[in-house]
């Protein structure tokens, strides 16, 4: 005699499609995410610089640096134009203007060290010649940050660490090698 | 007898054998629970990195953006793509370069690039009102996502011309070095 039973029957849920779904997303995700790890250099143009006291006039006006970027190095001076401006020659002439061993970055972060030292402002105004590359002109921004400088609670309204020399960019194309 | 059916026939005759001790092969049912957990779990991850960047970049064709020290995370602004071949905005080419890597003449009037000025007058806008309708105030920030080869002067066309449509910070987009 056949038993009789009063159980449902179990029914399971397909997963498959979904699973199907998930599979394609996941490559889909992946594709769509950044592979490099991307970063910014907050530029301002020159009535917006940040870290200066440019709210108070002061009663000594605070010395500030300007660099221009030539072709054949860099040139260093000061806001107040007074002495010679520093040349911080490159370190091969031969080598090509997309070379990125063409300039002295090592030299240009010594000398950003000792002025940042001498109560220059962390403000840089940065200049350059028309045919110099963006690569060269990030590089000395580097060097001018300064090696050990880490800036990614800036965002956040943290202040920049004391290892951070010459951190506010303002650029002022046009002015030239001062 | 051909292989084939040498093959059936054993399958006939193991079939046979079994029916007659009462026992039934058992069906293999695969596990998806788990791998559903697992799959979930990474999709979910996956969707809330890619949620948190407040800007997509995305380099153009060919362009390779600079490499720097620079660890400040980008932060939210209109982002325009300059490489050796092409300024875009939002997805649009507004503007060719010639072979030396410099902006077409006709679209220079001194160092304003006119149908970038258009457009990005039109971003400006359009992400002002955003800004009022959140209550925020607009911060009038764009992103150069710029060649390394590009000549500083094309920089200086595009900057100067963002500054006219009312943006009043830059950011240089860099790819961090060792990142």
């Amino acid at each position: 005699m056949a038993k009789k039973t009063t159980d449902e029957p179990e029914t399971e849920a397909n997963l498959l499609p979904i699973m199907n779904i998930m599979l394609l997303l996941i490559p889909a995700l992946l594709l769509a995410m950044e592979v490099a790890r991307m970063g910014a250099i907050s530029i301002s143009p020159p009535m917006h610089a940040k870290g200066g006291e440019t709210e108070k006039p002061p009663r000594k006006p605070a010395q500030q640096l300007r660099v221009f970027v030539a072709e054949d190095g860099f040139v260093l001076s000061g806001t107040d134009n007074a002495g010679e401006p520093l040349r911080i020659a490159l370190t091969d002439d031969r080598k090509d203007l997309l070379d990125p061993s063409r300039y002295d970055y090592a030299a240009l972060e010594q000398h950003a060290v000792r002025l940042r030292a001498a109560q220059y402002e962390p403000i840089v105004r940065v200049d350059a010649e028309g045919s110099i590359p963006m690569s060269a002109l990030v590089a000395t921004l580097d060097a001018l940050r300064g090696t050990g400088c880490r800036m990614a609670g800036l965002a956040a309204g943290e202040q920049p660490p004391p290892e951070c020399l010459f951190w506010s960019v303002v650029m002022e194309p046009g002015v030239g090698q001062g | 007898m051909s292989a084939e059916s040498d093959e059936a026939f054993l399958a006939r005759k193991a079939a046979k054998r079994q029916s007659r001790r009462g026992f039934v092969e058992e069906k293999a049912i695969l596990g998806m629970t788990s791998l559903m957990d697992a799959i979930t779990i990474i999709v979910v991850y996956l969707l809330k990195n890619y949620g948190s960047d407040p800007v997509v970049i995305a380099p153009t064709q060919g362009q390779k953006v600079p490499l720097s020290r620079a660890d400040t995370p980008i932060q939210d602004g209109v982002p325009i793509y300059v490489s050796q071949k092409s300024i875009t905005l939002a997805e649009k080419r507004v503007v060719q370069m010639d072979e030396t890597g410099e902006i077409d003449p006709s679209a220079l009037q001194g160092h304003l690039i006119g149908p970038l000025y258009d457009l990005l007058a039109e971003e400006a806008d359009k992400a002002k009102q955003m800004a009022e309708g959140k209550g925020e105030e607009w911060e009038g920030r764009v992103i150069l996502i710029g060649d390394q080869n590009l000549k500083f002067s094309v920089l200086v066309d595009v900057m100067y011309t963002a500054g006219r449509a009312e943006f009043r910070e830059y950011a240089f987009c860099v790819v961090q070095q060792g990142g």
